[in-house]
């Protein structure tokens, strides 16, 4: 071995090595982040987690206004009886 | 050990298997016609060929040749300073996905042929130059003719003396690869699903001839041929190997405007984490008509380039200098004559030297220039490796 551009250039491979001393090829460079709908709730993506914070923010919100709602129709009824 | 490649850069390919030592010992060189003798549409035009899908490709040739015909009165008649190599002023190539991997000029093709290939030199032939004759620093070789008839020639800021047809050939080279021994940097050509594909921008007429006598008349006849230079991919013990191809060999140009008396920085564009900075050179045009400046202390004050705050990791006090060792490491006059500097990472150990620009923010070029310059602007070409992300 020897003639592959790591050894000659020194150039950052940006896929895993994988297979022994062998270089590797472009269509190996992949994160650490699984794909498809399994990306979207991995944890290293940061957008799984701002997701996260969204939906207690809004979920947190929405739960809160419902039961004001509750409260002011309830409210309402007591007060014409 | 050898290993089962996936879609090799971003392509399908039938099942190949990386392993360079067993390639270069069973590969064949190729060298065929990837474009035929043809005329160029237009001076001022583009002409677009899209390459064969053979083997491994790891250079073009680009030949170009013709004449110009000058009648009427000849009266002043001068050739600019793009003519001849900027007749090509832009050459692009795309490969796999890659948008302009290459991205430069005729002259600085040239220059790159002569910056890389030691066997090159230009040393003791003769070419008008700025309307002098010149013995070194001309880029041309024995086998390039810039236009004569008997010993009138059309010559980069020349006075063209007389009325005739011009003859002129030269051949630039298209490095697809980095280097043309370990073929680090071509492209996996062979499969229905590449696309590989030439652009060149011809210069108008006013571009090559600066002044035109006003009872003079000009044509062009002017063609152009690519030939590829390609690898086998070899079958071993029941496998297709091929070479390393994780990365992808870029040369690229930019022009930097605005130049001023002084310092200038130009900060390199498209840089970035995984690019690997082979070389740097550029050349700088003054004048109402372009003219380069030489590479000297008249010209130039402190050279360098630097990155971060002002990290400076190699700098010359003035042209001279970097002339010199560029000379050193080039082996032909590249700043004598059309005024190149050059920072070269990869000729003498590119494992060593090489900038990993993951790890140099705000990579860039500084010059001083001794005089205000008239309209000033710098050819700024980088070299570079990546490894590519995965192409569709």
């Amino acid at each position: 071995m020897g003639w592959d551009a790591t050894t000659l250039y020194g150039t950052t491979p940006q896929a895993p090595t994988w297979g022994g001393a062998a270089a590797p090829t472009q269509a190996m460079a992949t994160t650490a982040r699984s794909g498809g709908w399994r990306g979207l709730v991995d944890p290293h993506n940061p957008l799984a987690w701002f997701g996260a914070v969204l939906l207690v923010t809004v979920g947190a919100a929405g739960l809160s206004g419902t039961v004001r709602l509750g409260r002011a129709k309830l409210s309402a009824a007591l007060d014409k009886g | 050990m050898a290993v089962t490649s996936a879609p090799i850069q971003g392509i399908n390919a039938p099942d190949v298997v990386v392993d360079p030592d067993n390639f270069y010992k069973a590969t064949r060189r190729m060298r065929f016609a990837m474009s035929p003798l043809k005329a160029i549409s237009a001076l001022g035009s583009v002409d677009n060929v899209q390459l064969r899908q053979v083997g491994i490709v790891a250079a073009l040739e680009v030949r170009v040749q013709g004449s110009l015909t000058f009648g009427g009165t000849i009266g002043t008649t001068t050739m600019s300073y793009d003519w001849p190599y900027n007749l090509i002023q832009n050459l692009t190539l795309s490969a796999n996905g890659q948008s302009n991997l290459i991205s430069a000029r005729g002259l600085t093709l040239k220059a790159y042929d002569f910056i890389t290939n030691p066997r090159l030199d230009d040393t003791g032939i003769t070419q008008q130059f700025g309307g002098a004759a010149i013995t070194s620093g001309s880029l041309s070789l024995p086998s390039d003719t810039w236009g004569n008839v008997s010993t009138n020639v059309t010559a980069p800021g020349t006075n063209v003396a007389a009325t005739g047809t011009y003859n002129f050939d030269f051949t630039l080279v298209v490095p697809v690869a980095a280097d043309q021994t370990s073929l680090i940097g071509s492209i996996y050509a062979q499969s229905s699903a590449t696309n590989l594909s030439l652009n060149v921008q011809w210069a108008t007429q006013n571009q090559i001839v600066s002044a035109l006598g006003g009872a003079a008349t000009f044509a062009s006849s002017i063609n152009w041929q690519v030939t590829g230079v390609a690898y086998s991919i070899p079958n071993v013990n029941g496998r297709f190997v091929v070479p390393d191809l994780s990365q992808f060999h870029q040369l690229s140009e930019n022009r930097a405007g605005g130049l001023v008396q002084g310092t200038n920085q130009i900060i390199l564009p498209g840089t970035g984490v995984g690019r690997q900075l082979l070389r740097l050179f550029w050349n700088t045009y003054s004048g109402a008509t372009p003219a380069p400046l030489i590479m000297n202390s008249t010209n130039y004050g402190q050279v360098d380039w630097a990155y971060g705050g002002n990290d400076t990791p190699e700098a010359y006090p003035n042209g001279t200098q970097l002339r010199a060792w560029n000379i050193h490491v080039a082996g032909v006059d590249i700043g004598g004559q059309w005024g190149f500097g050059l920072w070269d990472f990869a000729n003498i150990f590119a494992l060593r030297d090489s900038v990993d620009e993951g790890a140099t923010t705000n990579l860039r070029l500084e010059f001083t220039l001794v005089n205000a310059p008239t309209s000033g602007f710098a050819q700024v070409a980088q070299e570079t490796l990546f490894a590519a992300p995965v192409g569709a």
